[in-house]
């Protein structure tokens, strides 16, 4: 199964990406004009809305995209 | 003794702005609000009146206009503004009738015939995109569904004074039905030529003032502005549509670092352009006012907040979210101080619009951002909840 990513526009503010996970939450970015972005997680009981939205700075967003990414050392 | 006179008084002034900016920042309110009361107390009738400096701040708010248009041009690009016309233009209307038609209804009411009725639509018309970004912003709502729908109906709006602002530029300056048709026809033929050639060649017109020294930069585009401006004044047209075509026909990196290079700018003029509003209001003429005001406030604002909820259910967002967006878009702000204020410069003897339009702005840009968090409280989802159930226990009776 592919996994359909959803890229929205924000006039004036930048673009949004975010996915429809299996349990039904919404997980994404905003990424800012000025170069900024948070990450973005939906509400539980309101998919519209977010429960948070936390401002990474470029390395932290590299290093979380490599956890992610990789297979990270699970033992530790 | 002039020149010290002057001095003196322009950094009074300039230091009463930075006061008022660190006062909103800790109350948490937009500035414009305390730069208008500001103005109010710098101005005729009010208790700190300036005289000396009066000159300086009239040019510096006129270049203030045309920096806050422009900038609202660098921040969209046209195919933001044209990409989601056909998906917006309902809700675009919708804000249309339900905003502007009381406006231009309690215009007519108070018999101030036409063309004050045209004005006082447009200023209930149109949201404060600045307002409004930054509440999105500090409220964390960048990343809800119902967001999109709230700035679409912002860039439709601004598209929409692209075409509103020579109209009644047209009105205001009393010309004959011929003359007036003219300017009109000139003005939308320039919106929609400049809005054509930047979607199709904004690379040319951005590198007109492509360079890569900030300060040359920062000469080009202002220069280019003001130039556009001033040509697009002497047409009839509104001044400030050509710096917001300027704005729209330069995109990509030129675009973004002319924004950074202006911002400062643009601050300093912005500021003294809405205390400069504030000043040319008499503060006597408010009281008579207020009830009116305040009428005008409840009825605008309700239908803003009927606006968003409606564009958020067509866009399939659930009933949270429709009060959400309804309630982030009732601020007014810059737009109607810029409509109010090319009335205050025309000939159209209506002296009640402008202290009405101050009044107007200084409540919903106040009750705006409160309004806008009244869908998070606990009170209110508790009764949405509660709505809901019943609807369902409703539904399930016979």
């Amino acid at each position: 199964m592919t996994i359909r990513v959803e890229r929205t526009p924000l006039p004036g503010i930048g673009v949004r990406y975010d996915l429809m996970t299996e349990s039904g939450r919404r997980v994404g970015l905003v990424m800012r004009r000025d170069g900024k972005r948070e990450l973005i997680v939906s509400s539980r009981d309101d998919p519209d809305t977010c429960v948070a939205s936390v401002p990474l700075a470029e390395d932290e967003a590299h290093a979380l995209a490599e956890i992610l990414s990789s297979e990270y050392d699970r033992s530790a | 003794m002039h020149g010290a006179e002057l001095l003196i008084e322009l950094g009074a002034v300039i230091f009463a702005l930075a006061l008022a900016r660190r006062f909103a920042g800790r109350l948490g309110i937009s500035p414009i609000t305390l730069y208008l009361l500001a103005g109010l107390a710098f101005g005729r009738g009010g208790p700190l009146e300036v005289e000396a400096a009066e000159g300086f701040i009239t040019v510096s708010a006129e270049i203030g206009v045309m920096l806050l248009l422009l900038m609202l041009g660098l921040e969209y690009s046209a195919d933001e503004l044209l990409g989601n016309l056909r998906a917006a233009a309902p809700a675009g209307a919708i804000d249309a009738v339900l905003n502007a038609l009381p406006g231009f209804i309690f215009g007519l009411m108070l018999g101030w015939g036409l063309v004050a009725a045209v004005a006082l639509a447009g200023i209930t018309w149109i949201s404060s995109s600045g307002v409004i970004a930054r509440v999105l912003n500090d409220l964390g709502r960048l990343g809800n569904r119902e967001t999109p729908t709230v700035l679409s109906v912002l860039v439709i709006e601004d598209l929409a004074m692209a075409f509103y602002l020579p109209l009644l530029v047209a009105l205001l300056s009393g010309q004959a039905l011929g003359a007036g048709a003219l300017s009109l026809g000139i003005a939308v033929l320039a919106v929609v030529v400049v809005l054509y050639v930047a979607t199709r060649r904004s690379r040319a017109i951005s590198k007109l003032v492509q360079t890569d020294d900030p300060e040359a930069l920062l000469l080009s585009v202002l220069g280019l502005t003001i130039l556009v401006a001033g040509l697009a004044q002497s047409l009839q047209v509104s001044a400030a549509i050509g710096a917001f075509l300027v704005g729209i026909a330069i995109s990509g990196s030129v675009a973004h670092r002319a924004a950074a290079v202006l911002s400062p700018l643009r601050d300093l003029t912005a500021a003294i352009f809405f205390l400069s509003f504030g000043m040319a209001t008499d503060l006597k003429k408010i009281p008579p006012v207020l009830l009116i005001a305040l009428a005008l406030a409840a009825l605008t604002m309700a239908t803003k907040v009927l606006t968003g909820y409606l564009a958020a259910r067509r866009a399939g967002i659930a009933s949270a979210g429709r009060w959400r967006a309804g309630f982030t878009l009732v601020a007014r702000g810059e737009f109607s101080i810029v409509i109010a204020g090319l009335v205050a410069a025309s000939a159209l003897d209506v002296p009640q619009l402008v202290p009405l339009a101050t009044a107007y702005v200084l409540i919903t840009v106040i009750l705006g951002p409160v309004l806008a968090r009244i869908p998070d409280t606990r009170w209110f989802r508790s009764r949405l909840v509660n709505a809901v159930r019943n609807r369902n226990l409703d539904a399930r009776l016979p």
